[in-house]
């Protein structure tokens, strides 16, 4: 189970790592196969277009052709019947009696005209011509086929095509035509063309021609073109299922119909039949009798009431896309690959290059958070998702302090800098777990791109730095305490000597006083009875006072227990001043006179300085007790005084000014002293930097003094001028925005 | 890097929507789906609104059809029905509108010859294409103009040889006072002097008039074997009920009328008009498929009570021949369609009707019915195959006939109609 995990694992990454090939192949290549497709269908669909204007054109003209000769063959009809001489003709032979032996007069009459009909027979290409007498009898008919011979023994009743158009004819009084059908001789396909013959508003017989099919055939037949395949199919429906061809097919001429029935034909039948019940159609590609592909248009005839498709193969009309689509299928063979190939290359190169990239940034022991313009996070490296704990897909919408609960104290800072695109350094983001607090150090900075505007949050875990700065301001507080220890001791010696020089003369004097008390005591009540003993013993007092100086031994003993007095109250100030600087019991934020931690600091101090530097103090009073942690700030003072001790080498001034904002107080150092290079300015705040020589300094005051204002959310500025001293000016909120744990509670 | 990777497949489908798109928008394409306008232009109000607007309702009936199948190679069309009130300078009037205002590729329309000569030089000046659903008196062609209503050798001639056969010799012609009756009147006259028949009487009413009593008395005083009847409009009323009236136990003179189809027989009276004769392409009792797909297309979508008529149905496949030829043509533009229509055919309700080159008129089956009891035709008889469409009767010249026309529209003050006012009742 677990080498299946692990296989599927290999197949998704390596999937992902060539997704990215993949991906470009295909944006590349299917634009061009799209191009490819449309050009390839928008030249079929024109070919087809143009293909179906043509056969439309070829068919259009056929049956106008066919419609005309149609036409001129009724108009030649009408004529025939207007013609004078044949309608005398007429006259004449209906004028005869009505006898058996008529056809010699007949055929005389006939003669007269024959000539003239003979001479447009041989010009229009009809077969026969007929009289018709008004009783449906045929009085002469004039055939092309025999030098034009004149039959009279013909009878309507043998040609029923003929019998009922002459009706048509004479009920319309106008000319009509019939089917096409085949006659008895030779099987040919013919039709009757009738016109009435009217004289003096009489209809006294029709008049018909018999029109022969090869004249539609050469009509049909006629030049299509250089197109061989191109074939006009004409015919009339029958009565079961199958379309009667009127004309033999191109390609098949013994074929007579074409069939629903008969598997070949019934795609040609059910696109021709269609064109025989009338109606023009779409153009259609179907499978002719043939077996091949072929694209037809169809036609209705209404003369002749006959269908008619017109169709060429397709493998004709379309040879130009069958090459078409062979180049394309060349091209795409060779250029395919070859492009496959270069953009596979290209995407390799762009692929390790975005995997380097990927890498520097995977690889940063920090977390990296962008952000877009909305403050979605829209990247992040692998240890800002390992941090989190949440997918990157997951992160849209999500409050940021969700997704990085250990940014809940920069929070707004964080997404003002989102917001206001301005790089910002967030210094000290304490987050406290069970295990003990972490701090992370953030900063942003904006991303300009040519079309990406977000900013890049780094994060960077500083719980290490923090815990070493602490341990070393500690240690540098036992430090500085060391340091004082000498001038404390310089300072609470004078004192005590005081004390233990005054003890000495003290006890001389205190002596001899009560010596005067014990000569008193040898006065007893004996002595009193003698008076001069009394005597005696008083005068030996009195000469013992005058030989002590009792008034000034009286008097120095005041002094000396004044001075004594003097000293321990001295030695008691400067034990309190060692107690309020130290401050060992301020573990939490509490309420305090900063003044006093000056004054204190001051009195620490006071030997390195005192008859030396003269310290101006300038207060905006009263000032307000100020949320601090008392003994750090004290460390402060110490620090920054110090060091402008230390910056005057001979005599000079200290300006301690204190002035009130609303909110906040600024503390400022100024001395006299040497000032600050140019050069240092930039450095004096980082660890270890020092001016001082080796052993002499530790290079971490001013480092940790900037630690602590920032514990308090304050603020340190530094303004020096080289030579002219340097200005210390701290600032620091009277209330502290929220009760945070000590950095010291572990 | 991830914007991109949703900003390119949008890129490359946009692309591809767009090439489509103007590959499918080009000139003929399937997709192009700005659709053909096509104008409608018949009387809704008048005195012909009742018989025109059935076939308003039969010509929107096969544009819907068509949309409903896709339109013509991809388009819909959209008809704009105007309304000619009856009055043929509105008519021009209106043509012009929608040629130039609506800019229409075709307009379907006309009753009245009055109208369609009203209408015909406006067509032709802009070179578009009319196209007219009445049976009519022939005497014109034009090349801007379709005529699928019948030519007079389609409907008159073949009618009155019919009538002198089965009816009688002696016939009175009745008929309004406009062109076409004046030229069918014309025909039949030419027609009956070649049959050796005769003509009792030939009068003509006022279109619109209702005062006929004079009229019938004239014609049952003269005692004809046949009526032939021309009248239009509203008048038919009037004309059959008295009639009716006076004949009511005495022996009915059968009436052949040419304008009177299935729509018309409601108003006037089934009762007025039962034995009557009428001379059609189209009734609505022909038993093909496609008639009965028609007839039941057209109660489904306009009442079962709806009739259909011969007017009705030249306009209903009028539609379809022109839709073809926009089909063959691959363009609606008129020019391209005008050509294509020449050699159209249809299989519609009444047969296979094909458009004749030579004429612009439209091969057609002729039928003639007799009035039952139920306001429908049964066929009497029929040519069988459809004629070839002869506008020009042979009976006198081209010239002759256009002579003839000028006297009538000189002699009504270069008007179609008799007394014009009358149009506006």
């Amino acid at each position: 189970m677990n080498s299946l995990n692990k296989y599927v694992n290999t197949i998704k990454k390596r999937f992902k790592e060539s997704s990215f090939v993949v991906y470009i192949l295909l944006i590349c290549i299917i634009p061009q196969l799209i191009i490819i497709y449309l050009t390839y269908g928008i030249s079929e669909s024109g070919l087809r277009k143009e293909m179906e204007s043509k056969l439309n054109i070829v068919a259009d003209n056929k049956i106008i052709a066919i419609d005309n000769y149609i036409f001129n063959a009724q108009n030649e009809a009408k004529i025939l019947a207007y013609n004078p001489d044949i309608v005398q003709a007429i006259l004449e032979i209906d004028s005869l009696p009505p006898l058996e032996n008529n056809k010699q007069k007949i055929s005389e009459i006939a003669q007269k005209i024959t000539p003239y009909l003979s001479y447009l027979m041989a010009l229009s290409g009809y077969d026969n011509i007929y009289f018709i007498s008004p009783k449906n009898e045929i009085l002469f008919s004039l055939a092309k086929d025999q030098e034009y011979r004149v039959e009279t023994s013909q009878s309507i009743s043998s040609l029923p095509e003929l019998a009922s158009v002459v009706e048509r004819a004479k009920i319309l009084m106008e000319t009509e035509v019939s089917h096409f059908s085949p006659s008895q001789v030779a099987n040919q396909q013919r039709a009757f063309m009738a016109a009435p013959v009217i004289s003096q508003g009489n209809v006294i017989g029709v008049l018909a021609l018999q029109l022969n099919i090869n004249e539609i055939s050469n009509i049909l037949n006629a030049s299509t073109g250089s197109n061989i395949s191109l074939e006009n199919i004409v015919g009339i429906p029958t009565q079961n299922s199958s379309v009667r061809l009127m004309l033999p097919l191109k390609f098949d001429k013994d074929k007579k119909f074409i069939d629903q029935e008969n598997p070949t034909d019934r795609a040609t039948y059910d696109y021709f039949s269609k064109s025989t019940h009338g109606g023009n159609l779409k153009s259609s590609i179907f499978t002719d009798y043939r077996g091949q592909t072929v694209i037809s248009v169809a036609r209705y005839i209404p003369s002749l009431r006959w269908g008619m498709i017109t169709k060429i193969d397709t493998s004709e009309a379309f040879s130009y896309i069958a090459q078409l689509r062979r180049s394309i299928l060349w091209l795409l063979g060779i250029s395919l690959p070859l492009l496959a190939l270069i953009l596979y290359k290209v995407s390799k190169k762009l692929q390790q290059s975005k995997e380097l990239l990927d890498n520097i940034i995977n690889s940063m022991p920090s977390q990296m958070v962008i952000f877009d313009e909305k403050g979605q996070i829209t990247l992040w490296n692998n240890e800002a998702e390992k941090k989190s704990g949440v997918p990157l897909d997951k992160t849209k919408n999500k409050p940021l302090t969700t997704i990085l609960p250990y940014l809940e104290q920069a929070e707004q800072k964080i997404l003002e800098a989102i917001s206001t695109q301005e790089p910002k350094k967030i210094d000290k983001i304490t987050y406290s777990t069970p295990e003990g607090n972490v701090y992370y150090e953030a900063l942003t900075y904006p991303l300009a791109g040519k079309d990406f505007n977000g900013t890049a949050l780094l994060i960077q875990d500083i719980t290490e730095r923090v815990q070493l700065m602490e341990s070393v301001q500690h240690q540098d507080r036992l430090a500085s305490i060391g340091l004082l220890v000498a001038g404390v001791a310089h300072e609470i010696n004078n004192p005590l000597n005081f004390i233990t020089s005054n003890v000495k003369s003290l006890r001389n004097d205190i002596n001899d006083v009560l010596e005067i008390l014990k000569k008193y005591t040898n006065i007893t009540p004996a002595t009193v009875a003698s008076m001069p003993a009394l005597h005696e013993e008083l005068k030996k007092i009195e000469t013992y006072k005058e030989e002590i100086d009792l008034h000034y031994t009286l008097e120095e003993i005041n002094k000396l227990l004044n001075g004594m007095d003097e000293g321990a109250q001295r030695t008691s100030n400067i034990v309190k001043g060692l107690k309020t600087f130290s401050r060992a019991d301020d573990s939490e934020m509490k309420s305090v006179d900063i003044l006093e931690g000056i004054e204190s600091t001051l009195t620490l101090l006071k030997n390195s300085y005192k008859n030396r530097i003269e310290i101006v103090q300038d207060y905006e009073q009263p000032i307000p007790p100020i949320d601090c942690y008392p003994g750090k700030l004290n460390q402060v003072f110490m620090n920054i005084l110090s060091n402008a001790i230390q910056a005057i080498p001979d005599k000079g001034t200290i300006f301690i000014k204190i002035t009130k904002g609303p909110n906040l107080i600024n503390i400022s150092i100024r001395d006299t002293g040497a000032g600050i290079k140019e050069a240092h300015k930039n450095k004096i705040l980082m660890p270890f930097f020092t001016t001082k020589d080796v052993g002499q300094g530790t290079g971490l005051g001013l480092s940790i003094t900037y630690n602590i204002i920032l514990d308090h959310h304050g603020s340190l500025v530094v303004n020096s001028e080289e030579g002219k001293g340097a200005e210390f000016i701290i600032t620091l909120p009277i209330k502290q925005p929220s009760k945070i744990k000590s950095p010291n509670e572990k | 890097m991830l914007k991109n990777y949703i900003l390119i497949p949008l890129l490359i489908i946009l692309f591809t929507a767009v090439v489509f798109f103007l590959n499918f928008t080009a000139p003929g394409s399937s997709l192009n789906q700005e659709p053909i306008k096509v104008g409608i232009l018949h009387s809704l109000t008048g005195t012909m609104a009742i018989s025109e607007s059935p076939v308003v309702d039969a010509t929107l009936m096969a544009i819907e059809e068509i949309n409903q199948k896709g339109g013509i190679n991809g388009r819909l069309i959209e008809p704009i029905t105007v309304d000619g009130q009856s009055n043929w300078p509105n008519f021009a009037l209106q043509a012009e509108n929608l040629i130039t205002e609506n800019r229409v590729d075709a307009i379907f329309g006309c009753w009245t010859s009055a109208c369609r000569k009203s209408v015909k030089p406006i067509i032709e000046k802009h070179d578009s294409i009319f196209i007219y659903p009445l049976q009519y008196e022939g005497l014109e062609q034009s090349p801007n103009i379709l005529y699928t209503g019948s030519a007079p050798n389609q409907q008159i001639i073949p009618a009155i040889k019919w009538a002198y056969e089965n009816i009688g010799k002696r016939f009175f012609l009745i008929g309004s006072d406009y062109i076409f009756p004046r030229t069918a009147n014309a025909i039949i006259n030419d027609q009956i002097r070649t049959l050796k028949g005769e003509i009792v009487g030939e009068e003509y009413i006022p279109l619109g008039d209702q005062d006929v009593k004079q009229v019938v008395e004239k014609i049952i005083k003269s005692q004809p074997d046949m009526i032939i009847n021309t009248i239009n409009g509203d008048t038919n009323t009037a004309f059959f009920k008295e009639l009716h009236k006076i004949e009511q136990g005495n022996k009915q003179i059968p009436v052949l009328s040419f304008s009177i189809s299935e729509s018309e027989i409601p108003n006037i009276g089934v009762d007025n008009l039962i034995g009557n004769y009428a001379s059609w392409n189209y009734f609505q009792s022909i038993p093909s498929v496609e008639n009965r797909k028609f007839v039941n297309n057209f109660k489904k979508k306009y009442g079962a009570d709806r009739p259909t008529s011969d007017p009705m149905e030249a306009a209903y496949f009028g539609v379809y021949l022109w839709a073809q030829a926009v089909e063959s043509a691959g363009s609606s533009s008129p020019q391209a369609v005008l050509n294509a229509l020449k050699t159209q055919s249809f299989n519609a309700p009444e047969g296979v009707v094909s458009v004749d080159s030579q004429t612009m008129h439209t091969w057609k089956i002729v039928r003639i019915g007799r009035i039952n009891s139920k306001g429908q035709f049964d066929i009497v008889w029929s040519s069988e195959t459809p004629l070839r469409p002869v506008p020009y009767p042979p009976s006198r010249t081209i010239n002759e006939w256009n002579k003839f026309l000028n006297d009538f529209y000189t002699l009504w003050g270069k008007n179609w109609s008799n007394n014009n006012l009358n149009i506006e009742k």
